[in-house]
């Protein structure tokens, strides 16, 4: 049985968990899951989730807030056709379509953001590391994330 | 020293090589023929001329580790990519590909100073020519200073008979594949037959072009209009440079963490818009005109003046491949007829 | 296929001799059999060099940066004409900076097609009716057009021009049944051998980006792949750096792409990238009803949104 943790990349809008502020410390995030804060979902570049894939991550995690709450009026609406686009083309390409996730929460669900991660964690953790796009080579040597 | 190899021997001569070089040879690709390392001897194709990318990849690999580092618990450990491990062998190469290999020569291992990792792979790879029966249309290695059955470069060159492959040896590596006992002895008629061979290549091919001419045209025709309708139609893409066996410009980066990375040579070309731009965003080649007009200056003027050499050596692969059909028999054509 | 050369010359040398345009782009004569070089006329007798014919596989729509603040005319198929819309929707191009002379398409010959279905090389190819007469050292076939056309005039919705100022003959009839009938077949595949393929086809790039020159609408002044603050992908051939390269222009055409096949045509690994484009293509007509390059004042695709339209993701 091995120990493999699965490596988790969440592009978290910054507004998005606002409300509740005690979301860090009621769930403590473990260390294979990396928080990237964006100003807007909106804003995550579709060469960000490459890079991320391409960097050793197994499943990225992209979370915005909901409809109507966005700080900027309607960047998560303008990363819907972004998301949906790049997801379906990343699957065509073999990557397994639960590897990818956007998910829209609104501020005050910190714990809703919590099992999400949780969720995403378990299925990314029974496919397996991901194998279908190539990832660069000195970053798989040591992976940062795999150190500390 | 010169011996025959019947063709009905040749794959059980390079199964046994196999075992002790790595072998490149042209293979299949997808829907066309290049050089690439084969792990067994049908995987070869026979009746390629030129192949889709010269085997320049074997002496100057496109991507190449010069060191990778790592912090480890004893600080920074270097590790020097210099060295091949094996010997190699390239099989079938064209007298063309050879002559492009001896301009770079001429560049990376001079009296003064030697790359490394180019000197380490010339001296462990053993070259095995063989001679052109069949030029292509867009063959012009005559034109340039060429011929189809031309043998230095080779360390062993072959000549197709039809049923046997003439084997001359033109080295002491040569001379060691000679050893083979799937060699026998070549007579004189086989010689006879060669030179046969040769005359009939020759007879498809064009004339030695000018060089004097062209080389003094291209230094008036510097600032001239020309260029601007040579260059009209160029896209700026690399192919003419990546697949021409004699460029040889590269790029060096560092790619990594602080915990593990390394330095990497990649090829480059003077075609991109971004190659001689400077950190203060001067261009000193900003459009196509000046790009265009440095890839002809350099293979038919520079190279000349610095090398001795021209930077062309006929294999027509720029011409097939050029998404516009931009043809450089052509403008050095009217290059040379320019008054 | 139909004669247009006439006709094209005609037009041509009226607009120069009037002076309206400072150059016509079209296609002469090229130096290699099944080749034809974009060719640019600037004076009234230039007209006689232009050509039209099945090997015209260029989009010329690629020079028209070229010639900002100059009015161009342009030989343009309808694929072209879709790249014009195009980059007028993303404001590259005033509509009165152009002049359009249309042609309705009956497909492009892959030449590469041809030199696999003949024994050696061939030296002369020509059109005779229905078929492509090709002949070698040793050899002259015929070989039917329609077998031979690259796969995206084969699959081809939009043949004839969609905008133009002078079209120069009927528009020609459809014959495609679904444009992305090479989507469907790798669609139909598991997602292992899927991700086989693409990283087969990525494994021959070279980095040459004969793609991203050849295409009209990859027109950044620096691109991505060139940008070292940050380095988005590998700079060499590695696995890794290939697909980057693959996946991140595929993507940054999403909604600008039309289908035209040009960057498979200049690629010289002979890459499968219809089928990555085309991917993106089909998505956007089937999630969103969006064609590019088909209606003029059509914002772009990912810059617009509807509030209640799918697909939901999430979990």
């Amino acid at each position: 049985m091995s120990d493999w943790q699965p490596k988790i990349v969440v592009f978290l809008c910054q507004w998005s968990l606002k409300a509740d502020r005690e979301w860090e410390q009621r769930f403590e995030l473990p260390p294979h899951v990396r928080v990237v804060e964006v100003p807007c979902s909106g804003r995550v570049n579709p060469l960000l989730v490459v890079s991320a894939l391409q960097r050793g991550a197994d499943g990225v995690l992209v979370v915005g807030c909901e409809p109507g709450h966005c700080h900027y009026k309607n960047g998560n609406y303008l990363g819907r056709r972004k998301y949906a686009t790049l997801g379906s083309f990343l699957q065509y390409l073999g990557l397994e379509k639960e590897r990818l996730q956007v998910t829209l929460l609104d501020e005050t669900e910190g714990s809703r953001f919590h099992v999400v991660v949780q969720n995403l964690l378990d299925k990314v953790r029974s496919l397996g590391p991901a194998d279908a796009l190539a990832v660069r080579q000195p970053m798989a040597c040591v992976s940062q994330m795999e150190r500390e | 020293m010169r011996k025959k190899i019947d063709k009905a021997q040749i794959n059980t001569l390079l199964a046994a090589l196999l075992k002790d070089y790595e072998l490149y040879a042209p293979a299949r690709e997808a829907g066309y023929v290049t050089f690439r390392q084969i792990r067994s001897p049908e995987e070869i194709v026979w009746d390629c001329l030129v192949t889709r990318e010269p085997p320049k990849d074997v002496f100057l690999p496109q991507t190449e580790v010069l060191f990778s580092y790592t912090r480890g618990p004893n600080g920074l450990e270097l590790v020097s990519n210099e060295k091949v491990q094996r010997e190699r062998l390239v099989w079938g190469m064209r007298p063309c590909d050879a002559q492009a290999l001896l301009v770079q020569d001429v560049v990376f291992d001079t009296s003064k100073d030697c790359d490394v990792y180019f000197a380490n792979k010339r001296a462990m790879t053993t070259v095995v020519g063989i001679g052109c029966n069949q030029p292509l249309s867009t063959c012009f290695c005559t034109a340039v200073g060429g011929g189809p059955f031309r043998k230095d470069g080779f360390d062993l060159f072959l000549t197709d008979l039809g049923e046997a492959y003439l084997a001359e040896a033109l080295t002491e590596k040569g001379e060691r594949l000679l050893a083979s006992p799937f060699f026998h002895a070549s007579s004189k008629a086989d010689e006879k037959a060669a030179r046969a061979l040769e005359k009939a290549a020759l007879a498809h091919l064009p004339e030695a072009m000018d060089v004097k001419t062209i080389q003094q045209h291209l230094d008036q025709l510097i600032t001239s209009p020309f260029w601007d309708e040579v260059q009209a139609s160029c896209i700026g893409c690399g192919v003419c440079t990546l697949l021409c066996p004699v460029c040889h410009c590269f790029d060096i980066v560092d790619e990594g963490t602080a915990a593990c990375g390394q330095r990497v040579r990649n090829w480059d070309t003077c075609q991109y818009c971004v190659y001689t731009l400077e950190a203060s965003g001067h261009n000193p080649r900003p459009s196509g005109r000046e790009r265009v007009r440095q890839r002809l200056m350099h293979k038919f003027d520079y190279y000349l003046v610095t090398q001795g050499k021209l930077g062309c050596v006929g294999c027509g692969r720029c011409v097939q491949l050029c998404p516009v059909n931009l043809d450089i028999r052509q403008i050095v054509n009217e290059i040379g007829a320019a008054t | 296929m139909r004669q247009y050369t006439e006709a094209m010359r005609k037009e041509a040398k009226r607009l120069l001799a009037e002076g309206s345009v400072q150059v016509v782009i079209g296609f002469a004569e090229g130096t290699l059999p099944m080749r034809a070089a974009p060719f640019f006329a600037r004076k009234p007798e230039d007209a006689e060099r232009l050509i039209w014919g099945p090997f015209c596989e260029n989009n010329l729509a690629r020079y028209l940066r070229e010639y900002k603040g100059k009015k161009a005319a342009i030989v343009a198929k309808g694929c072209d004409t879709r790249s014009i819309v195009a980059l007028m929707a993303e404001h590259q191009l005033p509509r009165d900076q152009v002049y359009i002379i249309g042609v309705p398409c009956e497909g492009m010959i892959d030449r590469r097609i041809v030199a696999r279905r003949v024994p050696g090389e061939v030296l002369a190819a020509r059109e005779e009716g229905a078929e492509l007469e090709v002949e070698g050292q040793d050899f002259a076939l015929r070989l039917p057009r329609s077998e031979v056309l690259y796969r995206s005039c084969s699959a081809c919705l939009h043949p004839n021009p969609v905008l133009s100022d002078v079209l120069l003959g009927e528009p020609v009839e459809l014959w495609s049944q679904d444009p992305y009938v090479y989507v469907r077949e790798v669609e139909n595949k598991s997602p292992e051998e899927r991700a086989a393929y693409f990283s087969a086809e990525a494994s021959r790039c070279i980095r040459c980006y004969a793609c991203r020159q050849a295409c009209p609408m990859c027109y950044c002044e620096e691109c991505f792949v060139d940008h070292t603050s940050p380095r988005w992908i590998e700079s060499g051939v590695t696995p890794a750096g290939l697909q980057g390269w693959q996946i991140g222009r595929a993507y940054h055409l999403t909604g600008r792409c039309v289908d035209c096949g040009a960057c498979e045509r200049a690629c010289p690994e002979e890459i499968d990238l219809v089928y990555l484009n085309g991917k993106l293509n089909k998505d956007l007509r089937e999630l969103y009803g969006f064609e590019t390059g088909v209606k003029l004042d059509e914002l772009p695709p990912l810059a617009v949104f509807l509030p209640d339209e799918g697909p939901d993701f999430g979990i």
